[in-house]
C-alpha cells in the first residue's frame, strides 16, 4: 500500500528555498559596501558633507547647486537641519567659517534660485542639474544641456543626481603630472571669520500675553532684505551672570528667531556678539482689564 | 528517489527567488556608510566642492584635509581620477579648470609644505 502525499513537498522546497535565499541577500553582511549615496552616510560624516555643501554656496553662490548637492542627503527639512548645525558649530567651538555658511546657506534656502549663478568670469559655465526623481533639469535649462546625464555611469543602472552636463564638446583633462609625492601628515588649519558690519537694533516693542506665564525677549535678527539669520550669537548679561545663545534653533519661530526667559525685578543687558550697541532691559509690566502680569520684549536687529 | 530530486530542485529554484528578490527587487539599504564607499560621481562632486571652496578660500591644507574625507587615496591621484571621470562625463570647462587649479594647488602643497604660495 502506497500513500499518496501529493505535490506539497514541492510547495514546501520552495518556500525554504526561498527563505534561505532572503536570509543569505538580506542578512549576510556584504564584504564591503561600496556604491553608497550621502544619503546612507553615518550623521558625523553627513554634517561634514553638509557644512562643505554650504562653504561651495558661499564661495560660488550657486544656489541652485547647493539645492541639488543638499537633496542627495534626503535631510526632511534642510533649513532647520542647517541651521541646528550650525548652532551645533558654534556651541562646541568648530570653524566659525562652516557654521556662518550653514546659516547663510539656511536664510537662503526655499527661495527661487537665481537664474544666473555667480561664476568666475571667463569660464563658459552650463552645469545643469538633474532632478533625483525623474532626470529633469532643475534649473530651467534646455534638455539638450544635459547631454551627459546618462553618462554618469551608475553601476546599479539608478537614475539618481548626477551633477554634470554641458554642451559642446568636452574637454579632455590635462592633469598628467606624475610621479605623486608621497603623503605627508596634514598640518591643523584655522580659517578666519568673515567681518561683516554689526547688527542694529531696528525696532524694540513691548509684549504683554496674559496667557504666557514667561517674560521673555524675543530676539529677530534679519539681514538688509529682511530675511531672518540663523547663527548669530547673542549675549545677554546681567549682574553676575551672563548667557550666550544663538538665532534659529526655533526654526518654527523663524530662522533668525531666538528667546531668553527673564527673572522679573532683575535687569539686563543684551547685544549681538558680532558688535552693536547694548540693549537695557528689564522686565515690564502689563496691565490688562485689571489685571497684572509680567510681559516681556520683542527685538528686531538688522544690518543696516 | 524523483521525489527527492524534485524537492532539491524547487528549493534550488526558490534559493534563486529569493537571492533576485533580496538583492534587486528589494536590496538592503545600508546606513551609517562612510564616505569612502560613496559611488563614482558623488565622489567627484565632492572633490568638486573642495575645488571650489578651494578657489574663494586659497587653502591648500584645507583642501587636503577635506579630501582626506573620502578615505586613504592620494589627494593627487584622487583628484586625477576625478578629473578623468568629470571630462569623461561632460563635466563644463569651467568645473574641469577648478579641478585643475585644485591639483597645481595640492602638487604645490606637497612639494613645499611649510611655505607653499599656492596658484
Amino acid at each position: 500500500m502506497r500513500e499518496s502525499r501529493g505535490s506539497w513537498y514541492l510547495l514546501t522546497g520552495l518556500i525554504i528555498g526561498v527563505v534561505v535565499g532572503l536570509v543569505v541577500s538580506w542578512m549576510l553582511p556584504p564584504a564591503a559596501v561600496s556604491n553608497s549615496a550621502p544619503d546612507s552616510l553615518r550623521p558625523d560624516y553627513k554634517d561634514a558633507y553638509r557644512a562643505l555643501v554650504a562653504l561651495a554656496y558661499d564661495a560660488t553662490g550657486d544656489q541652485t547647486r547647493a539645492n541639488a548637492r543638499l537633496a542627495l542627503l534626503a535631510d526632511d527639512d534642510p533649513a532647520g537641519v542647517l541651521a541646528a548645525q550650525s548652532q551645533r558649530y558654534l556651541a562646541e567651538g568648530f570653524s566659525y567659517n562652516e557654521a556662518l555658511a550653514l546659516a547663510r546657506l539656511s536664510s537662503v534656502l526655499g527661495e527661487v534660485p537665481e537664474p544666473a549663478p555667480r561664476t568666475p568670469t571667463g569660464q563658459a559655465e552650463s552645469l545643469a542639474t538633474v532632478n533625483p526623481l525623474d532626470g529633469t533639469p532643475e534649473d530651467g535649462l534646455p534638455s539638450e544641456t544635459v547631454s551627459a546625464e546618462n553618462a554618469a555611469t551608475s553601476p546599479e543602472g539608478e537614475s539618481e543626481a548626477t551633477l554634470a552636463a554641458t554642451s559642446g564638446p568636452s574637454p579632455t583633462t590635462t592633469l598628467t603630472r606624475t610621479p605623486i609625492p608621497t603623503f605627508t601628515p596634514l598640518p591643523t588649519f584655522t580659517l578666519t571669520p568673515t567681518l561683516s558690519p554689526p547688527y542694529m537694533l531696528k525696532n524694540q516693542a513691548l509684549v504683554c500675553e496674559p496667557v504666557s506665564q514667561d517674560s521673555t525677549i524675543q530676539i529677530v535678527v534679519t539681514n538688509a532684505a529682511g530675511e531672518g539669520v540663523p547663527g548669530v550669537e547673542v549675549i545677554v548679561q546681567w549682574p553676575g551672570g551672563e548667557e550666550h545663545f544663538y538665532t534659529g534653533l526655533k526654526p518654527e519661530m523663524g530662522l533668525g528667531y531666538a528667546d531668553f526667559a527673564m527673572t522679573p525685578e532683575q535687569t539686563y543687558t543684551l547685544h549681538i556678539a558680532e558688535g552693536g550697541e547694548p540693549v537695557a532691559l528689564f522686565v515690564p509690566e502689563c496691565a490688562d482689564e485689571g489685571q497684572r502680569y509680567w510681559g516681556g520684549w520683542r527685538l528686531v536687529f538688522t544690518h543696516p | 528517489m524523483s521525489r527527492w530530486i524534485g524537492f532539491i530542485m524547487v528549493i534550488l529554484i526558490g534559493i534563486g527567488l529569493g537571492l533576485f528578490y533580496g538583492l534587486t527587487v528589494d536590496p538592503v539599504a545600508f546606513v551609517d556608510t562612510t564616505p569612502d564607499s560613496l559611488r563614482e560621481d558623488y565622489r567627484a562632486d565632492y572633490v568638486l566642492m573642495v575645488a571650489e571652496v578651494y578657489q574663494a578660500e586659497r587653502d591648500a591644507a584645507a583642501a587636503i584635509a577635506r579630501l582626506a574625507f573620502l578615505g586613504e587615496e592620494e589627494p593627487l591621484a584622487l583628484i586625477q581620477n576625478v578629473a578623468k571621470f568629470a571630462a569623461d562625463v561632460g563635466y563644463t570647462a569651467g568645473d574641469l579648470d577648478k579641478l585643475d587649479v585644485l591639483f597645481d594647488a595640492v602638487l604645490a602643497w606637497y612639494d613645499n609644505p611649510l611655505g607653499a604660495e599656492t596658484p
